[in-house]
């Protein structure tokens, strides 16, 4: 658990901080989305409950399954 | 530009040293080469027991010369647990390296689980995604405790002693069939058709030799392995036996292409035929509705082994095919007979209606009753070394 | 900048990819001495699809489906570029996670699957950020070494060729209306390749439905191989039957154990899908985005990308049940609902467009 606070948060933010160094700040914000979405699923592994994403597909078409039908 | 390349560089190199094999290393001497497996079910305890051969590496052909006396070529470690599963854990107590299957010649099974049932232990194999199902399976003929601790003369492990056995069995004498392996056993039972697999069994015991003795014994009968005739194994359950005869004629039947020999009533003595098939047709007819099933058999008779009578003219050679044939197809109709009597679809007729005629309803009846015909044809087309026999007296006629 | 025969070599690899080792036992279960029927439909259907994005593709040329979503929608369309990153990086994790469980299940048991994962997506990451001309030569490089070793280790197998086990044959040719999962995936997942299209140098078309053609009849061939070798009561039954069937070759006695050759290859296959589809989730990035700079945002797919490889599932059964559930739809919208929207705005807007200019 503190290798993904030790180690995957820092290389993040150093990454982000490098780039807003560089003034590209519309890299910056794209790396971030996808980088902390990727540290979200990590954080959830770690912590014990996955986000599994099969089930959470299979979720959202059965929510739209009777939208689109009816 | 270089200094990324040897970031890069740098990286790669020390993700190197996390290289997925570093879980997953196996040393050659940290394996334990496992030859035979034995496995027996007791049935009233439920304890499953396990005798693994393991190869002695250090009984290679140059430790031999070295003082101290000989190795034994194989280990037997035996091992008893609830399960399968548990025993493959439970090996670990005695044995101190760990078990590669890879190369396994032979496993067999006890009499009695193979008639109670050896469908879990297939199941439990073709789980183990390691394990090859393309192994002799045999069934021992006698206490598997003497099988998996008797040592074999003149090929030192016994594990490729009944390899080769199984071997040169089927190509010289049909007395073993290609479809022997654990995963005949499975694909037949799963269509419920039958299959025979090797008995193998202790020949006479004289004492408790080790390898050196067996090598220095001349008697080579004692002490050793027997492999031949057959159990007949149907929905993974053993449900009889084969004699020798039987077996090669079961095998000739299904296909199997090695020579065998057999001896007929000829004149007024016997002769001994050299046959090799060269051709095993079953085909299924329909008379007034009904199944018929028409075995077409083409062998080579060779002179080879007939020191009671050689063909002249040509119309000894017509006779003696004409005989042979005769012969052999009553030999076969008989022996078909009997074992329909006992229920066993040796010639696996309800495979042949299953495939030919799928949308039969009530297949096994109709493949009870089906109509069987032997048609058996063979040409004399190799010779031995002599073109007359000698003659006079001093011989058996 | 690739060339036509790069990108057929690329639409074959990519399509055979995970489906030899992950699809071929599901099939048999299905349709059983029949199985070798379905790829075929299935593949028919993919060409059929993979004509729909041409006609898309062709009406803006030189445009990828993320920057024509763009152009013809607007900002709606950098929702649909968005839908089309998750697309990918759906598809890359399952991928990902597909090839660390073969590998655990077979020949490397105790190596955590996340190694697997990160090893990856590190090299398929530094081959796509120097473009495609390297994904498409990486391609073109192994894939004679795949083929040979592939079809001979197959060949060498054939000793053990029963065509009883073929038997009774023709009983369920339309086993694929039953089971059309096999339509979804791969066929449907090749849409990744339209990311690859802008690149071809020129005859992009018919490299595509060549090699759509070519994956089909080879997955069609190995299942037939595989039941005429393994028998339709085992194939049904054993997971990998692929590994299997090149697990029993025996050469003599001599050569016995040639399975790991195998292995290499459905590596690299899934290496090849992996590239494929990380060079079309980062195009859709710099197309949405237009990013200065690359390997940040490799970076970041490799982080997210293997936090997904892991969570895409639970375990094999429970990818079994759901993806028979959905993976149908799913890819229908990515690869049929959205180009078809798509196709037909921009075939309005210039009819529209033409008109407004004629009067």
């Amino acid at each position: 658990m503190w290798l993904l606070y030790l180690g995957l948060a820092p290389l993040i933010v150093l990454i982000a901080a490098w780039l807003v160094r560089r003034k590209m700040f519309r890299d910056t914000a794209v790396f971030a989305a996808i980088s902390l979405a990727g540290f979200g699923l990590w954080a959830s592994i770690v912590h014990g409950r996955p986000i599994i994403l099969n089930t959470a597909i299979g979720r959202i078409f059965s929510a739209l399954m009777p939208w689109l039908a009816g | 530009m270089s200094r990324r390349s040897l970031a890069i560089a740098a990286i790669f190199a020390l993700l190197s040293s996390l290289l997925a094999s570093c879980w997953d290393k196996a040393e050659m001497n940290e394996l334990a080469l496992v030859s035979m497996v034995g496995l027996d079910r007791d049935p009233d305890s439920g304890l499953y027991t396990v005798w693994l051969q393991i190869i002695n590496p250090a009984s290679g052909a140059s430790a031999q010369k070295m003082p101290g006396g000989e190795q034994a070529p194989v280990y037997t470690y035996k091992v008893s647990a609830r399960s399968f599963a548990e025993t493959q854990l439970s090996i670990y107590k005695l044995m101190p390296r760990k078990m590669f299957v890879h190369h396994a010649k032979a496993i067999i099974l006890s009499e009695r689980t193979a008639r109670r049932g050896m469908r879990d232990f297939l199941n439990f194999t073709e789980l183990m995604p390691d394990a090859r199902s393309s192994v002799p399976l045999l069934i021992a003929d006698g206490p598997l405790e003497d099988v998996m601790h008797t040592f074999t003369p003149l090929e030192r492990n016994p594990a490729d002693s009944i390899a080769s056995r199984l071997q040169l069995l089927y190509e010289l004498g049909l007395m073993s069939g290609r479809r022997i392996e654990i995963r005949d056993v499975i694909e037949r039972s799963a269509k419920r058709e039958i299959i025979v697999l090797p008995l193998v069994a202790p020949t006479a015991r004289q004492g408790d030799p080790n390898s050196w003795q067996v090598n220095a014994e001349i008697d080579a009968s004692i002490n050793q392995l027997k492999v031949g005739g057959g159990a007949v194994i149907r929905d993974y359950r053993m449900i009889g036996r084969l004699s020798d005869k039987e077996l090669v004629l079961y095998n000739l039947l299904n296909g199997s292409r090695g020579r065998f020999v057999r001896r007929y009533p000829f004149r007024d003595g016997h002769i001994t035929v050299n046959m090799k098939s060269r051709r095993v047709q079953r085909k299924l007819e329909w008379r007034d509705g009904k199944p018929f099933v028409r075995v077409r058999i083409r062998l080579d008779i060779s002179t080879l082994t007939m020191s009671e009578f050689h063909p002249q003219t040509m119309e000894e050679v017509r006779e003696l095919e004409r005989h042979v044939s005769r012969c052999l197809a009553d030999e076969l109709t008989a022996f078909l007979e009997s074992a329909r009597g006992k229920g066993w679809d040796l010639l696996r007729v309800r495979g042949l209606l299953r495939r030919k005629a799928p949308k039969l309803a009530d297949l096994d009846k109709i493949a009870d009753e089906a109509e069987i015909g032997i048609e058996v044809e063979s040409r004399i087309t190799g010779m031995g070394n002599l073109s007359r026999l000698y003659d006079g007296t001093g011989g058996e006629r | 900048m690739i060339s036509r025969g790069q990108y057929y070599l690329l639409t074959v690899n990519f399509t055979l990819g995970t489906t030899l080792f992950v699809t071929i036992n599901a099939l048999i279960q299905e349709a059983g001495t029949d199985a070798w029927m379905m790829p075929l439909w299935a593949g028919a259907y993919g060409m059929l699809v993979a004509m729909l994005w041409m006609a898309l593709l062709r009406s803006s040329p030189g445009k990828s489906p993320v920057e024509i979503a763009r152009v013809a929608w607007g900002p709606a369309g950098a929702i649909v570029g968005v839908l089309y990153l998750i697309f990918f990086c759906l598809t890359a994790a399952w991928a990902l996670r597909n090839l660390s469980d073969f590998m655990n299940v077979t020949i490397m048991p105790r190596t955590p699957p996340t190694m697997f994962h990160v090893m990856f997506l590190l090299v398929a990451g530094y081959a796509v950020a120097q473009g495609s001309e390297t994904v498409g030569r990486l391609n073109a490089l192994v894939t004679p070494f795949l083929v040979v070793s592939f079809w001979a280790s197959l060949a060498l197998a054939t000793a053990e060729w029963d065509w009883e086990r073929l038997q009774p044959a023709f009983r369920d040719p339309w086993a694929i209306v039953r089971y059309p999962d096999l339509l979804g995936f791969p066929f449907m997942e090749t849409f990744a390749l339209t990311m690859l299209w802008p690149r071809v140098r020129s005859g992009a078309a018919g490299a595509l439905l060549l090699g759509l053609a070519s994956a089909a009849v080879s997955i069609s061939l190995v299942a037939f191989m595989t039941v005429g070798l393994l028998g339709p009561e085992r194939a049904a039954r054993i997971n990998y039957p692929i590994y299997t069937v090149v697990q029993e070759v025996e050469l003599g006695q001599v050569l016995v154990n040639i399975h790991s050759v195998l292995t290499v290859i459905l590596i690299t296959l899934i290496f090849i899908k992996l590239l494929v589809l990380l060079y079309a989730a980062f195009e859709t990035i710099g197309q949405l985005f237009r990013p200065s700079s690359r390997w940040p945002h490799l970076l970041a797919l490799t982080i997210l990308l293997s936090a997904g490889a892991l969570t895409i599932y639970e375990n094999p059964i429970q990818n079994r049940i759901q993806t028979s559930a959905y993976i149908f739809i799913f890819d229908s919208v990515y690869a049929l609902l959205i180009p078809v929207l798509l196709l037909i705005t921009v075939q309005v807007r210039r009819m529209i467009g033409g008109r407004s200019r004629r009067s």
